[in-house]
């Protein structure tokens, strides 16, 4: 399984938001590939869910067919959980 | 001995920052495949960030040579350095002056009462790399120059985020994070005149802003069309950036197109760089460190104030391209100022939210504005003090606390480059 953190630059802030996506799986025993970058290149890449804001997770879905997640607040693992939560629930 | 660690070590970028990135990780104990691996994929990070900057600087410096060109009849004399071989040759100490920087840092936030953790991963290397380049413009060289670019880069990565705390606590109503990021000046900047001549009754997220707009979050898309027309402009009043039997429209074009591919391609190769460095940092932290607060990237805000962001961006965008419009015209600066998308956009957004903080819709524009004249003026400033080194890096990333504190960190060097 692999999961994408998306943000603007692709450098800071999906790398907190990284970080929370790989603790919330670690939390859950989850085994997946976890990788962040930006909006533009993201647009050119696979993966099974991606997380972002929710503004860009607007303009991510138009584009991308997996499940795109806004998530408020990067390092609130409990937020990011519940994204993983609801992936599972779904799509898996 | 000496010699040869230099000059294959040293002076060796990819090969250093791999080292450095092992380091790290043999600290978080990992397994000897993922040390390869991430050591190796930080020297590849390394290398490509140095060819994304070179295709950038590539696509600014023609505008400013033939602007030189048409001013005074004659191209200049070929400089020592630029952003492309400031990299190369001093991409090495900029490293050390991370890792040294990184300690001082962290003993900074253990030992006295400002607890920042910068984890703002990108900026844990353009801060060094500004003030060594600082460094080389003032007069140092070897074991004084890393020690200055590290000093300046800890004093700068514990205080900045720590000075500007209040504002940013106003906007979250919590006390969880920092923000770690270049804006530090222009967001203070834009709290204090908005805390004056604001009024909280109307917020920017009341306002309905349209969707459309936000395509300008695709920086990379935004800097293409900036840089496409700078050059359609430029071509009228300088002729030669185009050369003769080429089309000016596909040379712009091709230029626009290159300066966002390189805008890409340096962004990849920071992440690599940075994602082997951030996590080992963000453990020894959390285990050494008690009651430190994690300074993040400025977007981490932004959606708090969404509206706020892309209102700033536009007053930015705006305000500075016109004061840039006026500097260029009567050559103030001596140099050709490109818009400022990049800092217009993460910068003066940063400053928006805040000054929305501090006094609703109105205070988030006029501090913004004033921010953003504020901007043009140290970038101007910045650009002729970098003038041997990274000066077309600058054009497009400064505006901000680069351009304020790389000239102040010249002067400071100036005076220690004469007791070493």
């Amino acid at each position: 399984m692999k999961f994408l953190a998306v943000c603007g630059f692709g450098v800071g802030s999906s790398m907190v938001l990284k970080m929370s996506i790989v603790k919330a799986c670690r939390a859950r025993n989850l085994d997946c590939d976890i990788e962040n970058t930006d909006l533009t290149s993201a647009k050119g890449m696979q993966a099974d869910a991606v997380f972002t804001s929710p503004e860009m997770a607007d303009d991510l879905r138009r584009t991308l067919s997996c499940p795109v997640y806004g998530i408020h607040k990067y390092m609130d693992v409990n937020e990011v959980g519940e994204a993983i939560d609801h992936f599972l629930a779904n799509h898996n | 001995m000496l010699d040869f660690i230099t000059v294959n070590i040293l002076r060796n970028p990819p090969v250093l920052l791999g080292l450095i990135a092992a380091i790290g990780l043999i600290v978080q104990r990992k397994n000897i495949a993922d040390i390869i691996k991430g050591s190796l994929l930080a020297a590849f990070g390394m290398f490509i960030l140095d060819t994304g900057v070179g295709l950038i600087a590539g696509t600014i410096s023609p505008i400013n040579s033939a602007f030189q060109e048409a001013i005074t009849g004659s191209t200049a004399v070929g400089d020592t350095l630029n952003d492309a071989t400031f990299t190369a040759t001093f991409g090495g100490d900029v490293g050390l002056a991370m890792f040294i920087g990184l300690i001082i840092h962290l003993l900074i936030a253990r030992f006295t009462k400002v607890k920042t953790i910068f984890l703002t991963g990108h900026m844990l290397w353009w801060f060094p790399f500004i003030f060594v380049a600082a460094g080389v413009e003032g007069g140092l060289s070897g074991i004084p120059l890393i020690i200055f670019g590290a000093v300046t880069s800890a004093l700068y990565w514990s205080f900045m985020p720590w000075i500007m705390r209040k504002f940013v606590w106003d906007v979250t109503g919590d006390q969880s994070f920092l923000i770690g990021h270049p804006t530090g000046i222009l967001s203070i900047i834009s709290g204090l005149v908005a805390r004056k001549v604001g009024n909280k009754e109307h917020s920017t997220e009341d306002v309905k802003v349209p969707k459309s707009l936000s395509f300008f979050r695709e920086i990379s898309v935004t800097g293409a069309l900036v840089i496409f027309i700078m050059y359609l402009v430029v071509a009228i009043f300088a002729p030669s950036v185009v050369a003769e039997g080429e089309n000016v429209f596909f040379v712009a074009l091709k230029q626009g197109i290159t300066f966002a591919a390189g805008l890409l391609v340096m962004l990849y190769g920071v992440r690599l760089l940075i994602n082997q460095i951030i996590p080992a940092f963000q453990g020894i932290s959390e285990k050494l460190i008690p009651g430190s607060i994690p300074a993040f990237d400025c977007p981490i805000l932004f959606n708090y104030r969404p509206n706020a962001v892309i209102i700033g961006f536009i007053v930015a965008m705006i305000t500075s391209t016109i004061m840039i419009i006026i500097a260029n015209t009567f050559n103030v600066f001596g140099v050709i100022l490109i818009p400022l998308v990049v800092t217009s956009f993460f910068e003066c957004g940063v400053a928006a939210v805040i000054g929305e903080g501090q006094g609703g819709l109105r205070g988030a524009i006029i501090g913004t504005s004033v921010a953003a004249i504020f901007m043009v003026a140290i970038m101007g400033i910045s650009v002729m003090i970098y003038n041997d080194t990274i000066q077309n890096w600058m054009l497009i990333f400064g505006g901000n606390d680069f351009s304020l504190f790389g000239p102040i960190a010249k002067l400071i060097a100036n005076l220690f480059s004469g007791v070493f």
